[in-house]
């Protein structure tokens, strides 16, 4: 694997993550509950 | 007239009732509640809105919006439709995953990010277990304009840049791959064909996208209202202010006149600017 096929997987699962990330942070207060540092 | 003939015209007609309904009626009404004023013609409504306090800076921060969040949208999409050409396996998937935002409305995605910025948030749980901040950061208040403007930004980034990315892709589709191919055959780097060859070929779908973006991002309400409130006053914001706290519907019509305007002369100039030749297209 060459240093710009890393580059574009890199890229991809970043943007993938930048997608998921905020949407399972919602489910996981959603769903669960979560324990929040300043209450 | 014989049924042949009627046909289109009853195919074209729920089409013609519901813009007429739903668009032209409510348009002609916003129209004439802006600009009358005790049963006369008037532009008392524009003027008071001009007058308003948070006018200038409801105008101000929409256009700065405007300015810093589509070319980043359109950069971005850009970037993700080129890695999706790349992509020799998943690509679906990887596509479906990008445009999940898509199905998510706007409050909602607003209140994804303030469940992330808010002071008892994700973002500040995460760097006060890493020991970056002693305390909660109210990153969304009035008194830290320069966060709450970034986290505005990356929300509607987050939310937005799929439909610009669905625009994109569907561009590249177009693309005959015999154009590359030759250009790689004499030489050309990959840089030299995005620029002589993809970019140029992409111009239309790049000029729908940026007039649907550019036209919903002067429309950006929810994510604001959900992150900042009116902390960071825009011109929707303000309309809806004066609907619905001040009862003053005038003055809110005034103001989605003058939304509509800024859209019809953003539109405009992206046909100008952008404007292909036939002989150009793919």
């Amino acid at each position: 694997m060459n240093a710009r096929r890393l580059l574009y997987i890199t890229g991809v699962v970043a943007l993938i993550a930048w997608i998921i990330v905020p949407i399972y942070l919602i489910a996981l207060g959603a769903f669960s509950g979560r324990a929040g540092v300043f209450r | 007239m014989t049924n042949s003939r009627l046909l289109p015209y009853l195919l074209v007609a729920p089409s013609v009732v519901f813009l007429g309904l739903l668009f032209v009626v409510p348009l002609v009404q916003t129209i004439v509640i802006a600009f009358t004023d005790q049963g006369g013609a008037s532009l008392a409504h524009f003027r008071k809105m001009a007058g308003d306090l948070n006018f200038g800076l409801s105008l101000r921060n929409t256009f700065l919006l405007v300015a810093v969040v589509i070319p980043l949208q359109i950069g971005l999409a850009l970037a993700m439709a080129v890695m999706l050409q790349k992509l020799e396996k998943g690509r679906d998937l990887v596509l479906w995953i990008w445009t999940i935002p898509l199905g998510v409305s706007d409050l909602a995605a607003g209140l994804v990010w303030l469940a992330i910025l808010q002071d008892r948030g994700y973002l500040n749980s995460a760097l006060f277990a890493l020991g970056l901040i002693d305390g909660p950061t109210n990153w969304l208040s009035y008194e830290n304009p320069t966060t709450l403007f970034i986290g505005i930004v990356l929300a509607e980034i987050w939310r937005a840049t799929a439909i610009v990315l669905v625009i994109l892709v569907a561009g590249f589709q177009l693309i005959p791959k015999e154009y590359n191919e030759a250009a790689e055959v004499f030489g050309a780097t990959g840089w030299t064909r995005f620029r002589k060859i993809t970019l140029p070929l992409l111009k239309p779908s790049l000029q729908s996208a940026l007039i649907l973006r550019t036209v919903l991002a002067f429309e950006v309400f929810a994510v604001v209202y959900a992150l900042g409130g009116r902390n960071y006053p825009v011109l929707v914001g303000e309309a809806y202010t004066w609907m619905r706290d001040s009862q003053n519907d005038g003055v809110a019509a005034a103001y989605a006149i003058l939304i509509m305007v800024i859209s019809l002369a953003a539109t405009l100039l992206y046909i100008r600017l952008l404007r292909t030749k036939p002989e150009t297209q793919a």
